[in-house]
């Protein structure tokens, strides 16, 4: 791709040799299957388990949400908005309430030979954070959050995103390596 | 490193052409070409038009905040101690500071579980601040301060939507017409 730049007040013909030239993100959104991204491990219980349970394998693994599945058999989703809605509260409903009465039942799905921008679109529509996916015989595979999205798109975009130089007021409150 | 002006060979990480002397540092700075490369190089945060935070007190109940999050369908509130932004308490706190507690949370004060001084930006700055911090640091909501207006938040939801924007604008949904 050859292109006219002003360079130091040169008009120079400048030519892109960067190596590869990168794919528009419209492009990238549409062509994407959602099985390309790299998904954090998903936490998965079964429906009678404890609200305690779920809620302290949500904080060790560090995620947000967590599948209910019997035999990789999708029955619902709890996720942090579930946790405010139903359960933190003036009348905390116990710990020891299995969490098959406090999910949100049959979430949308999407399989992950889905492109990502059905996956931008369900969960715009939807104002989803998580889309549990299911392969074709409809067991759970994986849980797909709008973080990885998010995340996947700004990897094709690393200078401009990812190097940003510092800003001239910036200051660190602590030694860069320390 | 081939000189885009004269076209002579130099060194790899040369600071400029040993024939022309033309530098070659700016050539690294990306320059803005089309479609959203283009709108994350030009757009400021206020592209993503922020919307008005949810403001609390540190002193306030726990309680007060979850039926702010609750009742407004927003995932974090702001904890303002008068006009300063002392910390951020959101859905992800309320999970691992609040999930798993037995009996009722009334005593519980928002200073005792939120995040204190979160990462604030200003609406002037560049989108890419924004999405750089989400990234990298994982920060689902980020304040939005400036001196004359109440402050506001960028949340994930917003990026998605205008990531969804750009690429509907390319690529029409046919079934939505």
């Amino acid at each position: 791709m050859m292109e006219l730049i002003e360079f130091d007040g040169v008009r120079l013909e400048w030519m892109e040799d960067a190596g590869f030239e990168a794919m528009s993100v419209e492009l990238t959104l549409r062509e994407t299957k959602i099985r390309h991204l790299q998904l954090k491990e998903m936490v998965c219980v079964a429906p009678e388990t404890s609200l305690g349970d779920t809620i302290s394998t949500m904080q060790r693994r560090r995620n947000g949400c967590a599948l209910v599945a019997v035999d990789s058999n999708l029955l619902g989703i709890f996720t942090e908005r579930d946790l405010i809605r139903k359960v933190v509260g003036r009348s905390q409903p116990g710990l020891e309430r299995p969490i098959r009465d406090l999910m949100t039942p049959e979430p949308a799905v999407l399989s992950p030979d889905d492109s990502l921008l059905d996956a931008v679109r369900l969960m715009n529509e939807g104002g989803y954070r998580h889309i549990p996916l299911v392969d074709s015989a409809n067991r759970v595979c994986d849980c797909l959050s709008v973080i990885n999205i998010v995340d996947y798109l700004l990897e094709c975009y690393p200078q401009e995103v990812l190097a940003l130089p510092p800003r001239p007021d910036q200051n660190f409150s602590e030694p860069d390596g320390a | 490193m081939i000189c885009p002006a004269c076209g002579s060979v130099n060194l790899p990480g040369a600071d400029r052409c040993e024939d022309c002397l033309l530098p070659f540092t700016k050539l690294d700075i990306p320059l803005p070409i089309e479609g959203l490369q283009k709108r994350l190089m030009e757009d400021t945060i206020a592209d993503l038009k922020p919307q008005p935070a949810v403001t609390i007190s540190p002193e306030a109940p726990v309680e007060e905040a979850v039926q702010l999050l609750k009742g407004k369908s927003v995932g974090c509130v702001l904890v303002m101690d008068e006009e300063i932004v002392v910390g951020i308490l959101s859905e992800r706190d309320v999970l691992y500071k609040l999930g798993g507690m037995e009996g009722s949370v009334s005593s519980v004060k928002v200073s005792e579980i939120m995040t204190p001084n979160p990462v604030t930006m200003e609406a002037e700055e560049s989108i890419r601040f924004v999405l750089h911090q989400m990234s990298v640091e994982g920060f689902r909501h980020i304040p939005i301060v400036s001196l004359d207006q109440p402050p506001r938040i960028v949340s994930v939801r917003a990026v998605l939507d205008y990531l969804h924007q750009s690429a509907e604008d390319a690529f029409p949904d046919p079934a939505s017409r």
